[in-house]
């Protein structure tokens, strides 16, 4: 009875989910809120209580991470959610079964972090692909639809690799158990095999090169909540598959190849963030090297990959509050082009600084946590591979940071030209919160790992 | 009985149906011989089965017969009659023959690519089989535009890697192939929902999306 706090995050999602079917006006929007507010405090509880192992579950600090991250951006979401269906003009489905979809999101985003099986951590992330899936069309727009089943479609082919990679693991452990399996492999060229198609396949759902292609697209055109919940919590999930895979088996030939695939990650998304025309696709792209990153930070491990949590957690804040920001700017000015937003300094000013800070915050600018996160991989980098290494990773990153900040710029300390005023909602203090918490990341991160 | 040389038998059919499907224009053909497809990898799990005297491989075959072999292309196929216009792929990328050839290169290309790398570590040469089942299904989703079309090959690539499992390491834990079987069946449904969705606004030919570039 005392471990049931461990599985409230699966139980009430999925209660929370159900109840969202019920097509009674504002029932599925209180339990929803309700619901994640009270998994955000069991996650609060899980990260202070000691590690759990059963059948089942497994969870240690990285998975206690994970859940309070996953937790804590489901609950912004559900929140920033029950104003912005409102604006949904002809949704293709009840307004409610967003809620449905959105909640039963976030259990399968439970499930993969806290499963003790690599079979059922497939399972999990392959399952977030179907309950996200619908979140994305909902719109009901041409393009959105599109990049519905391009989403479905690449990543369950990624994922097949997964599958493959898994079935290998299986084949050299005779367990998928990730308590027996941990760091138990004799160095035979199987498990290294399995690895590898593993991270390709789980990267596939990271927005990892080489098959990263759905993520703009996703993040482009799906509503501004869902953006944020894939770009802040959707991505790291799928990371998370990567490091338990990747921690089967202590491999050169592992980490290296994880190392060059977020090495070239953050070359290819900093060099296609200067030449974006669109906002939302902008930012997916800073996710994509903000993933990168991290993937570095997990193949170079110790304090690089403390800097890749401390990346995860404040990038998931930071991110999520800039798509919420970008849902305030679609909603008034209805464009996604950026150079067709102009003047919000003036026209809608919390907007504008908040997002200021948020994209300063996600690019990894001092004094956020994200940049903090960055010179722990970077120290790392150096005593492992040299200052050249570094030093063109530096200049990327530094790409994908003036890239991301001057379109941002461009939006907001341009002179107006549309008569727009600000939205006035009490959900449009979560950005604020959210970038708040991007900033103490670095704070409070100590006390968890 | 040699369950190398059944094996063998089991890859090559599959092979052969797959670039039936390859070439083949209608699409409810094409659901069919993916059914059957999943029918002959189920038998070879009983016959596996029985060979190991594994009861596991019995209960993954059975949930084979029933969701690969049954419950999906019965679904696919009362949705697809739902929509005549929907029973034929009207604009195919590739005609009826570079249609086969490429599909047997992309088996030949399977062979190579396995014998170059997994070889080493595997040493079965029959290992090259699924790898190539696996290309294919690739290669179907790839060349074709038609949703269902592309839905098969996701499926076909699903069914090489369960058949390179049974062969290489028999047993997964059902749990996982439970987990598995779920999952596609959800792939299924929500795919037929956003393509009925798709082909409302894009019933032939996809326009150009410029916000989907780059």
């Amino acid at each position: 009875m005392q471990n049931l706090i461990y599985y409230s995050p699966l139980i009430l999602t999925l209660i929370a989910g159900l109840i969202s079917i019920l097509k009674q006006k504002g029932i599925a929007e209180f339990i929803s809120a309700a619901i994640s507010l009270y998994v955000l405090v069991a996650a609060l509880v899980i990260l202070k209580n000691p590690d759990f192992h059963s059948n089942y579950l497994f969870i240690d600090n990285i998975s206690k991470l994970m859940i309070f991250t996953v937790a804590s951006i489901y609950a912004a979401t559900v929140i920033y959610s029950i104003s912005y269906v409102k604006y949904i003009k002809n949704p293709l489905f009840h307004k409610n079964h967003y809620f449905v979809w959105i909640n039963l999101f976030a259990f399968t985003m439970f499930f993969s972090v806290m499963v003790n099986n690599l079979g059922l951590l497939w399972v999990g992330i392959e399952a977030t692909t179907i309950t996200s899936a619908l979140l994305i069309a909902i719109e009901g727009k041409k393009d959105s639809i599109e990049a519905t089943w391009r989403y479905i479609l690449i990543v369950s082919c990624g994922l097949i690799i997964s599958l493959l990679g898994t079935i290998f693991i299986y084949g050299e452990l005779h367990s998928l158990n990730i308590v027996q399996a941990n760091f138990s492999a004799v160095g035979d060229k199987i498990i290294v095999i399995g690895s590898l198609l593993a991270i390709v396949g789980y990267g596939t759902k990271a927005g990892i090169f080489p098959m990263h292609t759905w993520l703009p697209d996703v993040h482009g055109k799906a509503p501004s909540p869902v953006s944020a919940i894939f770009s802040g919590v959707l991505l790291p999930v799928a990371l998370y598959g990567v490091y338990r895979v990747s921690h089967l088996h202590y491999s050169d030939e592992i980490r290296n190849f994880m190392f060059v695939l977020g090495f070239l990650t953050v070359i290819v998304s900093s060099l296609l963030m200067t030449v974006q025309k669109f906002y939302k696709r902008l930012y997916a792209y800073s996710s994509m090297e903000n993933m990168g990153i991290v993937l570095i930070g997990i193949a170079l491990g110790g304090r690089a990959l403390t800097g890749a949590l401390i990346i995860i957690v404040a990038h998931a804040f930071a991110k999520s509050a800039v798509f919420y920001l970008t849902g305030n700017i679609l909603i008034r000015f209805n464009d996604t082009k950026i150079k067709n937003v102009k003047g919000l300094i003036k026209k809608m000013p919390f907007t504008a600084y908040c997002l200021f800070f948020a994209v300063l915050a996600a690019t990894g600018a001092p004094p956020f946590a994200t940049f903090f996160g960055e010179i722990m991989i970077f120290s790392k980098l150096i005593s492992i591979h040299g200052w050249v290494l570094a030093l063109i990773l530096g200049v990327f990153i530094a790409i994908a940071f003036i890239s991301a900040n001057y379109y941002t710029g461009l939006m907001i300390f341009t002179e107006k030209e549309k008569d727009i005023k600000e939205r006035k909602s009490l959900v449009n203090y979560i950005p604020l919160i959210n970038v708040i918490l991007a900033f103490g990341t670095i704070f409070y991160i100590k006390f968890f790992i | 009985m040699d369950v190398e040389k059944i094996f063998l038998l089991t890859a090559c059919l599959m092979i052969l149906l797959n670039v039936f499907i390859q070439w083949q224009v209608y699409i409810k053909k094409n659901i069919i011989t993916f059914s059957i497809n999943s029918l002959i990898l189920a038998f070879f799990l009983l016959l596996l089965g029985y060979e190991k005297g594994e009861k596991t491989l019995y209960l993954i075959a059975i949930l084979t017969i029933i969701v690969r072999v049954v419950f999906i292309p019965r679904f696919m196929i009362v949705r697809l009659s739902k929509d005549h216009w929907r029973e034929r792929e009207i604009y195919p990328i590739m005609g009826t023959a570079s249609a086969i050839i490429c599909s047997i290169l992309v088996v030949i290309l399977g062979y190579i690519v396995y014998t170059f790398t997994l070889y080493d570590f595997l040493k079965i040469r029959s290992g090259a089989l699924p790898i190539a089942i696996i290309l294919q299904g690739l290669f179907l989703i790839i060349s074709k535009r038609n949703t269902f079309v592309q839905l098969i090959g996701y499926m076909i690539m699903e069914n090489g890697v369960l058949l390179f499992g049974a062969k290489l390491f028999p047993g997964l834990p059902l749990i996982f192939e439970a987990g598995i079987v779920l999952d596609l069946i959800g792939i299924v449904m929500i795919s037929e929902i956003v393509n009925r969705l798709r082909e409302n606004y894009v019933p032939e030919e996809l326009e150009d999306i410029e916000e989907l570039k780059g």
